[in-house]
């Protein structure tokens, strides 16, 4: 017997099939006797089972095992508590407080005229030479200062120093 | 002046409608009652003590926080028991993702020996108390791959149909077909090398 017909043969031994196809399985078993056997033997193994579960008990005292629930639910409650006390005008109050900080350090900038520090400028000092070779400039971040070196015609430098936190015109 | 009333005499009914107001002390009165019934669901899926102390449990928390959405549609004690049941699942589900290339994997994808099997004539019931024949179910279960042996409790013991089974267990109808005649061919081939033992 195939696959199929043992699964439909159980499907007819549980009550799952179509009324026509428990027409097509009784055909069957009239003249089948390995059917015949096999629905057998599935009858009685189901049959051996309905109703015959071990009955297993709790293996802890009645206090114990809830005492143990009752502390996941305080747990699960409290866990659920946690995340509500980020409501929406929390997330507010936080984003208005960020910007407020931003705010401030603007208005530092503006009051006291600092500039923001740029990239080039978290470079602590750095030496640059000018195209022509006559002079080279070096800039002091943290005094904020540039010295220019201007190469004079007896080769030797000049330095003029130029005050940064002096905006140019 | 605190008044304890005795919950033991009350029905499921009444308990539930107190618990789902908020009465803990009702809730566990429920507990206490239907906690072994859940803990050998647990026990029979999981077959580990210890997981299904845990997952009883577990089912018993998820009972009460959704305890609202209770209808009344089954009984309590069935509600619960198909908590239990998809906890198990899911654990189960974890087991099996974590299981390598096992040998149940394999039976199963080839069909297993069962499909060959002289069918088996000894009436595993016959001339057995009834302690004895759910002694030797329960040995013979465990030794069942848990995709046949909760095919089986699931229609066996849970009287769930085939679409209701396949839904639980996330798989087709014809896979649930396949593992539950399987899981009853072999349960038939235990229990009679059980009996064939005694002799």
């Amino acid at each position: 017997m195939k696959t199929e017909g043992q699964l439909k043969l159980q499907a007819y031994l549980d009550g799952e099939l179509s009324p026509g196809e428990v027409r097509e399985v009784e055909n069957i078993l009239k003249h089948d006797k390995d059917a015949g056997d096999l629905l057998l033997e599935l009858r009685q193994t189901a049959a051996a089972l309905r109703g015959n579960e071990l009955s297993v008990k709790t293996p802890e005292t009645r206090e114990f095992y809830w005492s143990q629930i009752e502390r996941r639910i305080s747990a699960e409650a409290l866990r659920e508590k946690r995340p509500s006390t980020r409501t929406p005008v929390f997330g507010l109050r936080q984003l208005l407080a960020s910007f407020a900080g931003v705010a401030a350090v603007f208005a530092f900038i503006a009051v006291t005229g600092h500039r923001l520090p740029t990239a080039a400028s978290a470079l602590a000092d750095e030496v640059e030479a000018v195209g022509d070779q006559e002079t080279v400039t070096f800039h002091d971040h943290a005094a904020n200062m540039t010295v220019v070196w201007v190469q004079g015609r007896s080769t030797s430098f000049t330095p003029t120093a130029i005050d940064d936190t002096v905006q140019p015109e | 002046m605190s008044i304890h009333h005795d919950k033991s005499t009350e029905p499921d009914e009444n308990l539930v409608r107190s618990a789902q107001k908020g009465d803990m002390i009702a809730f566990e009165e429920l507990v206490a009652r239907h906690r072994d019934k859940l803990y050998a669901r647990a026990f029979s899926m999981m077959r580990n003590e210890e997981e299904a102390i845990d997952l009883s449990q577990e089912a018993w928390v998820k009972g009460w926080q959704r305890l609202v959405q209770f209808q009344g549609d089954s009984s309590f004690v069935t509600w619960m028991t198909r908590i239990v049941i998809n906890l198990c699942l899911d654990q189960l589900r974890k087991h099996k993702r974590q299981r390598t290339e096992s040998i149940e994997a394999m039976d199963e994808e080839s069909g297993g020996v069962e499909r060959q099997m002289p069918v088996v004539t000894i009436n595993p019931s016959d001339g057995l108390e009834r302690t004895e024949l759910r002694q030797r179910i329960d040995k013979a279960l465990g030794q069942l791959s848990h995709e046949h042996r909760t095919a089986l409790i699931l229609h066996e013991f849970e009287d769930l149909e085939y679409k209701e089974i396949a839904k639980r267990m996330g798989c087709s109808i014809g896979t649930v077909m396949s593992r539950l005649f399987y899981a009853r061919r072999k349960m038939a081939v235990l229990l009679a090398s059980l009996k064939r033992d005694d002799k």
